[in-house]
């Protein structure tokens, strides 16, 4: 796919010529600083398309939403960036729930970092959507990471730290139910869900030990949002308490988790960017794109956290996998 | 010199003849294969430390990527299986071991985990005591010692076992593969020679000799025709010249003078006169070997590349769709039997031969091209269709052209040529088979076909019809002839208890067991060529002493049980034996056995059932025979199948054998019984 993308965007660079008015792309942003929103810039403007961005950034809060909407509506853009499946929900609506009078339907949205846009209900299948929306799935599939685990080491017991409260969440613990009761794996699960069923992140610290109460061979830690913004912290805690961590995301690789099946968000971003300009310069539509995910992710170890635990990654990953020796 | 015994003199002495430049040819081979298996002897012995190097460097990598990262070498995960994984597919790498610097033993391939921990340190010993450069001599291995360094400090050892006789055994192999092309070699040369001494010498005599008694007794009708320029037909060509000379005299002659020398001789037209030709039966000696040599090619791989292609199916098991070509073979061979016999009838041997070697060449090549089962099946019917008619039509053709006295002899021509073909078929194509692969076999297999089509039109002449002799005109009785046969309980249990037995350990145990067998336990095709010709050699050396001593002695009975028992005894060692020589034993056993019980077994039914001789004639008696011998050949490999589905080679083998042994005993009970007084009064021997 990424070899695609880059030969169109060679294609589409050779044929630059510059549009009459700039394109307005209006990026709706769950939090700042994922690559990915650089990488989706990068690579519009890589295509040689003249385009003005506008960046709304809701701070991770969905009540925040509406207000761009209405922004939206005064001035339609030609296309919608939306980074994370809370903003691709409160933009587009899930399926069955959609409102024209609430949602963006007559403007083509584009998402970056949504883990399973079928399991959070915006599409249902990911050859076309059939709804003006597409985009780029940045998470390898669960039986993909389950498999890339159990490479690493043979598994007894899992452990799962998710959040409840976010309906994808609940979609990828029962998925991950499934595939460990399959393969004969007994799966430990904690979330930080306080009396008042919102995640709580005081709880976070309580959460981890909770896990390592249960001594599980290894840690999931899905694409949670809410966890974000506190990865370090949950890193920390568990290099503290002895448990190895398999992430989901980069993200949390960066924050110190041991090993995961990842792919680089900048170029998640520039998959989004590669649909954009279908949509945008050929004048595709969105609802005929295919969702896609990148074909090639990388098995990362951090060394570091290898250490820490004292648990190497045996010799076939040495082969392959890429060490990050910060 | 008498007419009837001149075909043999001169047959001894074109054995004669052949030998001298055979063993000329095949001195010449020797001296050539001799130079180069000692050219290959010294390239191939140094390269192995090279390549142990080479393998123990990549195999260093991992564990300097390890070291370089922090990870402390007795902390590494999985590293057995990493070291299997380097060891895999190097035949002559023993095991790969990794000790730390200390001489601990950290990691092993699976063959050095299996040792016991003694056998380390006396590989430790081995370099203590060697000023060899890293290479310890230990019984039977060679342990190349490899250091692994990291940051300049060395963080432990590599040791890579390699198997000193590998370099002999690749050595005896490729000198036995040298040794049986020098056999096929030798054996292909007599045949070639023989067939050339037939056509260039025996042919042109025979029909000098012909003209001249037809002169000698006033009948000068006939010319013989001349296609070749040497010494022999020559002088055939100027006794041809004197005949024509003679008719044109006689045309020359006035009317009276003609009428008084018509009363004393015969004379032809000069300008047609009627062609002389004898049919040979040595004709299609030649393209007939040539055409089974090319068959036989795939005979020792057959099982292995029909499990090549078998894809996992809902119905029928792999062992089962393995077995099914062979049956289908048999099948499509029976049906397209009498279409050589009417071609025969209506147009000639020669036609007949091109018919049948045009599908055949054409299914071969195609087999080897297939890509699923279902092509395989439609090709491999067509070849037998086409094998079927060439057989039959070889078969036929010796048969209705022969004299009556030579019909044993002839018969051998066929015989002959079809055991030859076998042996040399076996071995080259199981080590065409090793060297350039399955597809270019069959290539190689039809383009045999190819040249025994080319030999067919330069060397049969085209006789047209040969029409089944008088004495076979009784045909439209056989079918009645054949069911009041059936209906004899005797004779059938006589067949089901001795022929069939034969034909169900050749074709289930041989063509379809042993193959797969042997490559399961990872013999090469060019050894299961070797072993699976060992079969074929010792029918060939056997067959004509037990002919003769059972002729000789009357031991015929005993001779067929002693047969079925060691046919028995040959499959049950193989089910367990395990190196190449038992197994050659086995197989020599089975062929020994074989030779035993099937040459004494015709020759035993005229006295066993002289009633049903003189009730249906021997004839019919005798196709009776062979029908159910290929409802054996039919029903061996689905057997087999079937046993080896359900219960693994060995048990499965165990019980052909088994049955083989039973199926004898019962046919010594019958015997028995057969000889008490009731039945027949002196149990002589014939």
């Amino acid at each position: 796919m990424t070899a695609r993308a880059f030969l169109a965007a060679l294609l589409l660079l050779s044929a630059a010529s510059a549009s009459a008015a700039p394109y307005r792309v209006f990026m709706v942003i769950h939090r700042t600083g994922a690559e990915a929103d650089q990488g989706f810039r990068d690579y519009l403007l890589s295509a040689g398309l003249e385009v003005e961005f506008t960046v709304r950034n809701i701070e991770g809060d969905a009540t925040r939403l509406p207000a761009v909407i209405q922004e939206i509506r005064a001035r339609p853009p030609d296309l919608i960036y939306a980074q994370s499946t809370l903003v691709t929900e409160g933009l587009v609506g899930r399926l069955g729930e959609v409102d024209p009078a609430r949602h963006i339907t007559d403007v083509p949205v584009v998402f970056a970092m949504v883990s399973d846009p079928i399991a959070s209900g915006l599409v249902t299948r990911l050859e076309g959507s059939g709804r003006n929306l597409t985009g780029a799935v940045h998470v390898a599939s669960l039986p993909v990471q389950l498999k890339a685990m159990q490479s690493f080491m043979p598994l007894k017991r899992l452990g799962v730290a998710y959040n409840p409260s976010e309906p994808s969440q609940r979609n990828m613990f029962d998925k991950l139910k499934q595939l460990t009761a399959q393969a004969g794996i007994e799966l430990v699960a904690v979330h930080p869900l306080g009396k008042d069923g919102k995640p709580d992140a005081a709880r976070l610290p309580a959460m981890m030990q909770a896990l390592a109460a249960r001594r599980p061979d290894l840690v999931y830690l899905p694409p949670v949002n809410f966890f974000a913004p506190h990865s370090q912290l949950l890193m920390d805690e568990a290099i503290r308490l002895g448990l190895p961590t398999f992430c989901a995301i980069e993200v949390q690789l960066e924050a110190g988790g041991m090993m995961g099946l990842v792919a680089p968000f900048y170029n998640v971003g520039g998959l989004a960017g590669f649909k954009a300009t279908q949509i945008l310069r050929e004048h595709r539509s969105a609802a005929e794109l295919p969702v896609e995910t990148l074909s090639r992710f990388s098995f990362e170890v951090n060394m570091p956290a290898a250490h820490a635990l004292g648990l190497y990654p045996p010799m076939h990953i040495l082969r392959y996998a890429r060490l990050r020796e910060r | 010199m008498s007419a009837t015994n001149d075909g043999s003199l001169s047959r001894g002495r074109i054995w004669k003849v052949s030998l001298l430049p055979t063993l000329l040819i095949v001195a010449t081979l020797v001296a050539a294969s001799l130079q180069a298996s000692r050219l290959f002897e010294e390239s191939l012995r140094p390269d192995l430390r090279a390549k142990a190097e080479t393998l123990a460097q990549t195999a260093a990598l991992q564990f300097h990527r390890a070291a370089d990262l922090g990870i402390p070498v007795n902390r590494l995960g999985a590293a057995d299986a990493y070291l299997d994984d380097a060891a895999l597919g190097h035949e002559e790498i023993r095991y790969i071991g990794f000790a730390s610097p200390d001489g601990h033993l950290l990691y092993a391939s699976r063959h050095l985990r299996a040792k016991p921990a003694s056998f380390f340190d006396k590989v430790l010993k081995a370099h203590a005591l060697e000023e060899s450069r890293g290479l310890a001599r230990l019984d039977g291995d060679l342990d190349l010692v490899h250091p692994v360094e990291s940051r300049g400090r060395v963080i432990g050892q590599l040791h890579l076992g390699i198997d000193a006789t590998y370099v002999e055994q690749r050595l005896q192999e490729i000198h036995t593969d040298i040794l049986i092309t020098l056999f096929v070699t030798a054996l292909v040369t007599v045949e070639v020679l023989m067939a050339l001494m037939g056509l260039l010498v025996l042919r042109p005599l025979r029909l000098l000799r012909r003209l001249l008694e037809l002169g000698g007794a006033g009948d000068f009708t006939r010319q013989a025709r001349v296609r070749l320029h040497d010494e022999a037909t020559r002088a055939l060509a100027s006794a041809g010249r004197l005949v024509r000379g003679l008719n044109r005299r006689h045309a020359a002659l006035d009317a009276r003078a003609a009428r008084t020398l018509d009363a004393r001789f015969r004379f032809g037209d000069p300008k047609a006169p009627a062609a002389l030709e004898e049919p040979g039966t040595s004709d299609l000696r030649l393209p007939l070997f040539v055409f089974l040599f090319g068959s036989e090619l795939s005979r020792s791989f057959w099982p292995l590349f029909v499990k090549r292609l078998y894809q996992p199916g809902p119905y029928f098991s792999e062992s089962f769709m393995v077995a099914l070509p062979m049956s289908l073979w048999v099948t499509a061979m029976v049906v397209c039997t009498p279409l050589a016999g009417r071609l025969l009838d209506t147009r000639s041997s020669r036609v007949a031969m091109l018919v049948g070697m045009a599908p055949a060449g054409l299914g071969l090549f195609m087999t080897g091209l297939a890509s699923s089962l279902t092509e395989l099946f439609f090709w491999r019917v067509v070849t037998a269709g086409g094998y079927g008619i060439v057989t039959t039509t070889a078969l036929l053709h010796v048969a209705r052209t022969s004299k009556q006295s030579h019909g044993a002899r002839s018969m051998g021509v066929f015989v002959g040529a079809s055991t030859a073909a076998s042996v040399c078929g076996t071995a080259i194509g199981g080590i065409l088979a090793d060297r350039i692969g399955y597809a270019a076999t069959f290539g190689v297999a039809a383009a045999l076909v190819a040249l025994a089509m080319a030999l067919v039109l330069l060397l049969a002449p085209d006789l047209g019809p040969v029409r089944a002799r008088e004495e076979a005109g009784a045909r439209p009785t056989a079918a009645s002839a054949y069911l009041g046969i059936l209906k004899r309980g005797r004779v059938l249990l006589f067949i089901l208890l001795a022929a069939m037995p034969a034909r169900l350990v050749l074709t289930g145990f041989l063509f379809y067991l042993t193959p797969l067998r042997l490559h399961e336990m990872g013999f090469t095709e060019a050894a299961i060529g070797r072993l699976m010709m060992g079969y074929f050699i010792v029918t060939v050396f056997a067959t004509p002493v037990v002919s003769l001593l059972a002729d000789r002695h009357g031991w015929h009975r005993g001779m067929m049980l002693v047969g079925g028992g060691l046919s028995g005894l040959g499959v049950l060692l193989f089910a367990s034996a395990s190196g190449s020589w038992p197994l050659l034993a086995a197989v020599l056993l089975v062929g020994l056995g074989q030779a035993l019980a099937a040459t004494p077994l015709l020759a035993s039914i005229p006295p066993l059932f002289a009633e049903e001789c003189a009730g249906f004639g021997l004839d019919a008696l005798l196709s009776v025979f062979r029908m159910i011998e290929r409802v054996g050949s039919l029903v061996g490999p689905l057997l087999a199948a079937a046993l080896l589905g359900t219960s693994g080679f060995v048990r499965s083998t165990h019980v052909l054998g088994v049955g083989m042994l039973a199926l004898t005993a019962g046919l010594a009970a019958y015997l028995f019984l057969r000889s008490l007084p009731p039945t027949t009064p002196t149990p002589k021997a014939p």
